[in-house]
């Protein structure tokens, strides 16, 4: 279970991505999905402790010290010893369904204003979208029914994938649990879910995903 | 990175404005502080990570009043977070950090920030896990990611570096420093590659 490619342009990707979590650069579509992608792969999760021990290599070398004022340190002392500081509890929501998903997901889930269910797509599909304070990018989840294959598509930007559940398989690979798929205008292809669990994944993308061909009428289910 | 002098990743001896730790490393201050609730290691913490902290979020564009109050919180939520520090798992700098970088996007940014507490999540069925610590005791012959890091071009180097202070785009960058947008990105684009052909990463098998 781990990040799965067949290029480098993704394994640049990917790896850009994972240093761009660790520095805190993301916007909020993707940081939730390489959070969650963190939370389902130890691979992953090693991966950022290393990129995250050189945020802290960076702040003891390149961080020249800058004096805090005067009464700084008192000033804490006395907050540690009159609050009890409790952060406020995160209000977390279920996947539709009972999906375990991991934590990230359900925090934002949490923070919906809007009703959470599946919607009806077009046959064998199904869909929800959630909305994220960053207007950038597109996030939504899409559960697909056994063996259906997704018509041929093309991405505006980037697309990356989290497999939450099921598997799927396409011209580049088989992806299951914890799988990060990313893709981006260069690629095409038609992924086709698992013939025995069909295929529940989250999707981020910076332009809603285009069908090509034959499947052009698509264009107007996936704007629902 | 266990103590920070004997085993810097870089061999330096490091400059600890905190004066006395009674030999003690980082990371047992900070253990102790989670643990133990102990002012003293806490007080010793603060005098070498505080003003670091401060000029970790004056780089990301916070004036110093602002860097003030935020270094002041961030060492507040050291104290209060410390006890899921596992010492197994980071060097209390990766640790100190992680919780510096969350208080800037929270301030700075005005935006939600969805961590990962990697000291909280349950093993998995398919981790081999090994904390980098680990590795490094294993492997004190193999090259660290931050000895990765230094043998970069310096202008390769800085643009990693850069990425961790700043929350500036690629385009950003380029304006600023006057490089061709395609120059700045070919530069990350190399340097993440030595990066995670570092021997550290190699381990786990890179994709």
């Amino acid at each position: 279970m781990t990040f799965q490619s067949k290029d480098n342009i993704s394994d640049d990707l990917y790896h850009a991505l994972l240093l761009d979590y660790a520095a805190g650069r993301l916007d909020e579509a993707k940081n939730l999905i390489i959070a969650a992608h963190i939370s389902m792969s130890g691979k992953a999760r090693r991966y950022i402790e290393h990129y995250e021990s050189l945020g802290g290599y960076v702040l003891e070398q390149d961080c020249t010290p800058v004096s805090l004022c005067e009464s700084a340190l008192d000033s804490i002392l006395e907050k540690i010893d009159t609050l009890e500081s409790k952060e406020p509890p995160i209000q977390k929501a279920a996947f539709p369904g009972g999906l375990d998903v991991p934590a990230p997901l359900q925090e934002c889930l949490g923070a919906q204003r809007g009703k959470i269910g599946w919607k009806f797509m077009y046959p064998g599909f199904k869909t929800f979208k959630v909305e994220l304070d960053c207007k950038t990018a597109h996030t939504r989840f899409l559960k697909v029914a056994p063996s259906r294959q997704t018509p041929h598509h093309t991405h505006g930007g980037m697309e990356i994938t989290l497999i939450l559940d099921g598997a799927y398989e396409d011209e580049f690979g088989r992806y299951q649990r914890g799988d990060l798929i990313i893709k981006d205008e260069n690629h095409t292809h038609s992924p086709q879910s698992c013939p025995q669990y069909g295929c529940t994944c989250m999707i981020v993308s910076d332009t809603p995903i285009k069908f090509t061909g034959l499947s052009k009428l698509l264009n107007f289910f996936v704007r629902i | 990175m266990t103590t920070k002098h004997d085993n810097d990743p870089l061999g330096n001896t490091g400059d600890n404005s905190a004066g006395d730790t009674d030999g003690r490393t980082f990371e047992e201050l900070l253990y102790d502080v989670g643990q133990n609730k102990n002012k003293q290691s806490f007080i010793e913490l603060f005098h070498y990570f505080g003003p670091r902290i401060k000029s970790f979020l004056m780089k990301g564009g916070a004036n110093e009043a602002l860097a003030d109050e935020l270094a002041q919180e961030t060492m507040l939520n050291i104290w209060n977070k410390a006890e899921s520090y596992d010492p197994a798992k980071a060097a209390a700098s990766t640790w100190i950090f992680t919780i510096a970088r969350n208080k800037r996007i929270d301030a700075l940014r005005k935006k939600k920030f969805y961590s990962v507490d990697l000291d909280q999540l349950p093993d998995l069925e398919d981790d081999t896990y090994r904390s980098p610590m680990a590795e490094m005791a294993d492997t004190q012959e193999s090259e660290t990611i931050a000895e990765a890091l230094e043998s970069l071009p310096p202008e390769q180097a800085d643009l990693i570096k850069r990425s961790f202070f700043e929350d500036k785009t690629h385009q950003e960058i380029a304006d600023e420093t006057g490089l061709p947008l395609g120059t700045v990105k070919s530069r990350i684009r190399i340097a993440l590659k030595r990066l995670r052909n570092s021997a550290a990463i190699k381990e786990l098998g890179a994709t």
